[in-house]
């Protein structure tokens, strides 16, 4: 466990500080993911999948739950990938070829990004924000924010396929 | 990349893969791109699943900050074994846990002598657990409380509470999970936020046990919970109830 922890603590740390940005917080969530991802690494086929991208998931998500639990947060949907999961037997085995893993690509990416659609990006993926809580932290209309995260998503899409091309 | 054609209506939701992989997309999108899933699109399955890369690969991105030495050694104190004092409570209890630990640690070394490889982590996993329970029910000061069942199940339970050592939930007459499937144990806190804490199996005779570890405090939760979850999900709600305890308030 300990080994596993040095291997992917400060991964799995990270992940979950960046978005709830507290870091008492982020101790207790770090070791309460471990302890899952421990418990449930013996599902996990090695062969099908990406390790790091399933564990970042692990953590992604227990990381928004617990922001959507603090803010009350009616208008996202957690759990709306487990739902689609459970009906695509090995989707966490995402074909190697559908994955940006270029740290290097991705920031590239992001860099590429004007400020505003870096921002809602940002608050989308990092924090797990719904456009609605983007509306109201950025004091814009929903309909502003829907076509920014709209064009910012678009413009990820097409930097990320360039540079996985 | 995709070879699957688009079919008509695909569109509307080429801008929303991605906010519904974080979970971020809301009504009536979400409920639309759901239904839309559920009908069979290759074209969005295949999307999705590009998509799930896409985030992915995007939140592995965040600046990587080391996490305090502390942490480690919270993590090494929660998964060792505290010396243990003979207890003069439960000692079925106690012999049920032990014998579950022995049973493991025989295995253990049966494999790790006869195949000379990794230990296979689910084992790992069970010893931690049964470790963590004997630990807090040899523990001054443990607290066990009946566990009220909530639904119409036969099943009977426990709870073992350690301030500063955690939680231990042990139940009985479970049966085995079905194929694919496996059970979860969740709390629900005061403020109505449901927590994971781990998969776990029975044993052949239906009885099972659940540590959380670390410091607790039991007034701050109301409810344990049972589900069944599919194999290898990571799901942030639990998806099959098998079983609800109210938890009572500690005398």
């Amino acid at each position: 466990m300990l080994d596993f922890y040095d291997r992917y603590g400060t991964l799995i740390y990270s992940v979950i500080l960046r978005a709830i940005k507290d870091t008492a917080m982020a101790e207790d969530l770090t070791q309460e993911a471990l302890l899952r991802i421990w418990n449930r690494i013996g599902t996990f086929d090695e062969e099908k999948g990406n390790l790091e991208g399933w564990l970042v998931t692990v953590a992604r998500n227990r990381a928004f739950d617990y922001l959507r639990s603090v803010r009350k947060n009616p208008e996202a949907q957690a759990g709306n990938l487990e739902q689609w999961e459970r009906t695509q037997p090995g989707v966490l085995s995402v074909d190697q070829t559908e994955r940006v893993s270029d740290r290097h690509d991705v920031l590239a990416a992001l860099n590429s990004l004007n400020p505003e659609q870096r921002f809602v990006i940002e608050l989308t993926h990092f924090e797990g924000m719904s456009q609605s809580e983007i509306a109201r932290r950025m004091q814009k209309p929903l309909g502003t924010v829907k076509g920014l995260v709209r064009s910012a998503l678009r413009s990820l899409r097409s930097v990320l396929v360039g540079a996985d091309a | 990349m995709s070879e699957v054609l688009k079919s008509s209506g695909c569109e509307q939701y080429e801008d929303n893969y991605d906010l519904y992989v974080l979970g971020s997309l809301e009504e009536p999108e979400a409920a639309s791109l759901a239904e839309h899933l559920a009908s069979g699109c290759a074209y969005c399955h295949s999307q999705m699943k590009q998509a799930v890369g896409r985030v992915g690969s995007i939140s592995q991105a965040v600046p990587l900050v080391a996490p305090p030495a502390h942490l480690r050694r919270r993590l090494s104190a929660s998964l060792g074994v505290a010396p243990v004092a003979r207890p003069n409570r439960l000692p079925w209890l106690i012999a049920t846990a032990a014998a579950m630990l022995l049973a493991v640690m025989t295995v253990w070394q049966f494999r790790t002598q006869l195949f000379e490889r990794e230990v296979p982590r689910n084992l790992a996993a069970e010893s931690t657990r049964v470790s963590g329970m004997l630990e807090i029910l040899a523990a001054p000061g443990t607290v066990e409380l009946p566990l009220a069942d909530l639904g119409n199940q036969s099943l009977h339970g426990a709870l073992y509470v350690h301030k500063k050592l955690g939680m231990a939930m042990v139940v009985d007459k479970l049966p085995s999970a079905p194929s694919g499937w496996v059970y979860e144990s969740w709390v629900v806190a005061s403020n109505g936020q449901t927590r994971p804490i781990e998969s776990f199996d029975p044993d052949a005779h239906g009885r099972a046990i659940s540590v959380l570890h670390g410091p607790i405090e039991v007034s701050d939760f109301r409810r344990m919970l049972i589900s069944m979850e599919p194999v290898g999900s990571a799901s942030a709600k639990p998806t099959k109830l098998v079983f609800q305890g109210a938890i009572p308030r500690a005398g």
